[in-house]
């Protein structure tokens, strides 16, 4: 008993050095004045982070990240709610399909989906190519299971039939019940999948880099380059994205906590 | 001209038949309950009606409207459901004024009615509680109230008692009735608990397989039940199965005892064609053994028998006895019950004209 | 019933703008990348992927496969000993804790990942220096900008991942087994070899395909770390995307599509041993 209980300790003791050690390095580093022969950081000042948030850039790539967050975020809930709810209802034949749809971006890494946006919307007499409209719909479809699962969830733990015949009973129409019942009871699903969306979203690189890079810079994309031109500066970027993708998966912790719902986390690179 | 008339409806789910021809004409303020054991299309015959499903072939006509060709949610029929229900997200009162809000009424109006509503169903001061903090009695009676608020033409309840408690669901379906009686809104009541639908009803449509068994005002179903299947579903019955021995006196021949019956039930039967006779426990009086050979006058069954079970059931107590080899039950009061004891041989006592014939079909089964 | 068949097709309708979306931005864009890696000059062929194998992209392959099973292999090994002693903590903060971290730090990765390992392993970091101080000296064999540094930025987000993954299948395993193979005279050894691991194994071989399909993907993580330097297969495609090395499309196309192929294979291994009737995968 003694000898495995000191074993589990030496384990999760050496894991929980693994995960918090380099973020704790990070922090400590954004905040030295120089961390580069001691085992302690040599003085400490807020000197990078005045010069890295001084910026003009610093605002535009967050505000950036932000605005295709929201806004994927906003297509997202609007095309997959209903999506949802009208397979579960009333044509549940439909649910394979949108499934299968779901489930293929696990298996699309970044680069090849930009490969395939590219190639196929440059034959393509649309102004999409470059744009930042193109990264919204290239985040919509990678971000597809994250937002669907927890839908799909919820609507199956409220009894949505039930609640839908009721709504019906009383004069509502299809809308009306989305609207008014169904999604007032699936919030917590939708928020979920909103939180998880929005983090992936904005820790996102590859596609915003190889899609619009140069023309609409994002926060990842200001990060990368400060890794190549001051990693003091950098570092207080990294501390900015670790401290956005904490409170993210907090939130959805906490919200997981106040209600039954499944967890749903899986790493995007 | 009816208010409701159904006609013709069937529905099947994956090949099979759920509802099979069902009909019924329902005049305005009446009360009509769906009764049968699970599976026989009870439910399923009211939600064809509300419009949840979609019927393979038949009518519902409200008046002169073809109901069928409206949306489920344009049809103005009320539904209470089984599991309530109320939207979650809403409170009680809220949950009242749903359909009013959804046909845009103005707001004054929708107080009143509401408050009127939560005043009929006995809970004006929960209108501000939550589904999750009302009991399911209070739920279940929210649920009426907002169902009630849309001034429906129909209203339609589907098994509303079946997940409370005993206790609440005697109590509750009295409101119901009561509530019904007072607005005189014509309903139609999905129940399997025969107790329930003959205490509230006007006329009760026994279902099984999908087959509408007999339709009647449940006095009638209960002492005139149109097949053995109706005559055990409701109550209790004894059925002694025999031979018809004249059928113009009303004579059947149930193993070695000769039973008198009222003679129009047996007219137009052949001598000799197989029947069962129906008897309700409570119809035949238990009396002491009486010495000399059983006497026979005209219109009584005097049969001895001997006791082997009783059965305590609160105010009436059954039993169980033994005739010859067959069982036959019997009702006394509980108060009466000392009197017998068991294996005590008694006397069994019932007038002709309280005994049901059925001509088994050939093939068996009396329909 | 013409009515009933009606309201079946606007209920289609509503689909609609999911599966034209589909279409448009996940199918049409795979589907054009399919055709063009089949096309040449002389028409259908195969030649792009005769050329997708020359030596440098094939040893882009090894390097990716490599990387994505090692990474693989000690995230499910790392990960499940974590996890056998989250769930066998009898302290529910604890558990509750470290299942938290590693909840969040699973969708960690990328760029801001890799940055830290820069500053935690990398000439003058901080460990390095914790290592050298202890008589360790890491450089300059090791360096964080190679494949070994990029295996460690990995392990980094696999640990995590594994972790979420088995925590369901290890609950799963019922105590009531372990008494009954101790009831019937199995040691702790035995029970594992003749019981839980079997029972595990779907569990454990699917999740290892998902880590590997995970790693396999990668880019951010590795054009951080190591940018050019490492030759993997998402960095050779990402390359050929912006033009860089040579222009050549349809090269591209080929050796997106193979790993697709990869990825396709894990992702449907993992999905069938999810579906494996002792219900023992997550």
């Amino acid at each position: 008993m003694r000898g495995r209980a000191a074993w589990r300790f030496v384990v999760l003791a050496l894991f929980l050095a693994f995960m918090l050690v380099p973020l704790l390095a990070t922090v400590l580093f954004s905040v030295s004045i120089r961390w580069d022969r001691s085992l302690w950081p040599e003085g400490f000042t807020l000197r990078w982070w005045q010069a890295v948030t001084a910026r003009s850039a610093f605002l535009d790539t967050l505000l950036h990240s932000l605005a295709v967050g929201a806004a994927t975020v906003a297509v997202s809930v609007a095309l997959v709610t209903p999506t949802a709810y009208w397979a579960h209802l009333r044509v549940p034949r439909a649910k394979p399909w949108i499934e299968l749809l779901a489930i293929v971006p696990f298996g699309l890494p970044g680069v090849v989906l930009a490969l395939g946006l590219i190639r196929f919307y440059s034959g393509v007499p649309l102004p999409l190519i470059n744009t930042p409209a193109i990264l919204v719909a290239a985040y919509v479809v990678l971000t597809l299971p994250f937002m669907y699962r927890p839908l799909v969830n919820a609507l199956e733990a409220v009894d949505a039939r039930t609640l839908t015949e009721a709504a019906q009973s009383l004069g509502a129409g299809g809308w009306q019940t989305l609207l008014r019942v169904i999604l007032p009871n699936i919030l917590p699903g939708v928020v979920n999948g909103s939180l998880l969306v929005f983090s992936t979203v904005f820790a996102e690189f590859t596609l915003a880099n190889l899609l619009v890079g140069t023309r609409f810079k994002t926060f990842p994309i200001y990060l990368v380059e400060f890794t190549r031109f001051d990693a003091r500066q950098a570092s207080a970027l990294a501390v900015i994205s670790f401290v956005v993708a904490w409170l993210a998966s907090l939130l959805i912790l906490w919200l997981a906590g106040r209600g039954d719902r499944p967890r749903e986390t899986l790493a995007a690179r | 001209m009816p208010y409701i008339e159904l006609k013709g409806l069937n529905k099947s789910f994956a090949g099979k038949p759920a509802v099979r021809d069902f009909a019924l004409a329902m005049e305005k303020g009446e009360f009509v309950s769906l009764l049968g054991p699970s599976g026989c299309g009870k439910s399923t015959t009211l939600r064809m009606v509300a419009g949840f499903e979609e019927p393979d072939s038949g009518e519902v006509w409200l008046g002169d409207e073809n109901v069928l060709i409206s949306p489920p949610h344009r049809r103005g029929m009320g539904f209470v459901f089984q599991s309530y229900a109320l939207f979650p997200h809403l409170t009680a009162w809220n949950n009242v004024a749903f359909g009013l809000r959804i046909a845009g009424r103005p707001a004054g109006e929708i107080r009143r009615r509401v408050e009127e509503m939560l005043e009929l169903v006995d809970l004006r001061e929960a209108g501000g509680q939550f589904p999750r903090q009302l009991s399911g009695g209070q739920q279940q009676r929210v649920a009426l109230a907002r169902a009630l608020a849309i001034e429906p033409r129909v209203l339609l309840l589907d098994e509303p008692l079946s997940a409370l408690d005993a206790v609440v669901r005697v109590t509750l379906r009295e409101e119901i009735r009561r509530i019904q009686s007072a607005l005189g809104i014509t309903t139609l009541y999905v129940t399997h608990d025969q107790e329930e639908a003959l205490a509230i009803s006007d006329r009760v449509v026994v279902m099984r397989d999908g087959w509408v068994e007999q339709v009647g005002t449940p006095e009638a179903v209960y002492a005139e039940p149109a097949s053995r299947f109706v005559a055990t579903f409701i109550g209790k019955m004894n059925q002694l199965p025999g031979l018809v021995e004249q059928a113009q006196e009303g004579r059947v021949l149930w193993g070695a005892h000769r039973l008198a019956v009222p003679p129009a039930a047996t007219a137009g039967l052949a001598a000799g064609q197989a029947v069962v006779v129906l008897v309700r426990p409570e119809a035949i009086t238990v009396t002491p053994a009486t010495p000399g050979g059983p006497v026979e006058p005209a219109g009584e069954n005097r049969v001895p028998a001997s006791i082997e079970i009783l059965t305590f059931l609160g105010s009436v107590t059954r039993l169980s006895l033994e005739v010859g080899g067959r069982r036959l039950l019997a009702d006394v009061t509980t108060g009466d019950r000392d009197r017998f004891r068991r294996g005590e041989p008694v006397q069994l006592v019932f007038p002709a004209a309280a005994c049901r014939v059925l001509a088994e079909q050939p093939g068996g089964g009396a329909r | 019933m013409s009515e009933r068949r009606r309201r079946r097709w606007t209920a289609w309708i509503v689909l609609a703008p999911f599966f034209l979306f589909g279409l448009a931005f996940e199918l049409l864009p795979m589907l054009t990348l399919v055709r063009s890696s089949f096309t040449t000059a002389a028409g259908w062929s195969l030649g792009n992927f005769s050329r997708a194998f020359t030596p440098v992209m094939i040893d882009s392959f090894r390097n990716s496969l490599q990387l994505s099973a090692v990474t693989a292999l000690l995230g499910v090994i790392g990960g499940t000993a974590v996890a056998y002693a989250i769930v066998t903590s009898r302290r529910r903060v604890v558990r509750d804790t470290l299942t938290a971290l590693a909840d969040v730090t699973a969708n960690f990765g990328g760029a801001p990942l890799a940055f830290a390992f820069i500053i935690t392993l990398g000439s003058t970091g901080v460990v390095t220096l914790l290592l050298k101080a202890a008589g360790i000296s890491l450089y300059p064999h090791f360096r964080i900008y190679s494949v070994s540094g990029l295996a460690i930025a990995y392990v980094y987000f696999q640990l995590p991942l594994m972790i979420l993954l088995i925590v369901p299948a290890l609950l799963g395993l019922k105590p009531e087994w372990r008494e009954a193979a101790t009831n019937l005279g199995a040691t702790r050894l035995q029970y594992w070899l003749r019981v839980g691991l079997p029972v595990l194994a779907p569990s454990l071989l699917g999740s290892f395909l998902l880590l590997f399909a995970n790693a396999f993907g990668a880019y951010a993580t590795a054009w951080t770390l190591t940018g050019p330097d490492v030759n993997l297969v998402t960095v050779q495609i990402a390359a050929l995307v912006r033009g860089e090395v040579q222009l050549d499309p349809a090269l591209a196309d080929a050796l997106a599509l193979v790993s697709l192929g990869v990825m396709g294979v894990c992702v449907v291994g993992y999905r069938w041993l999810a579906t494996r009737p002792w219900r023992a995968a997550p």
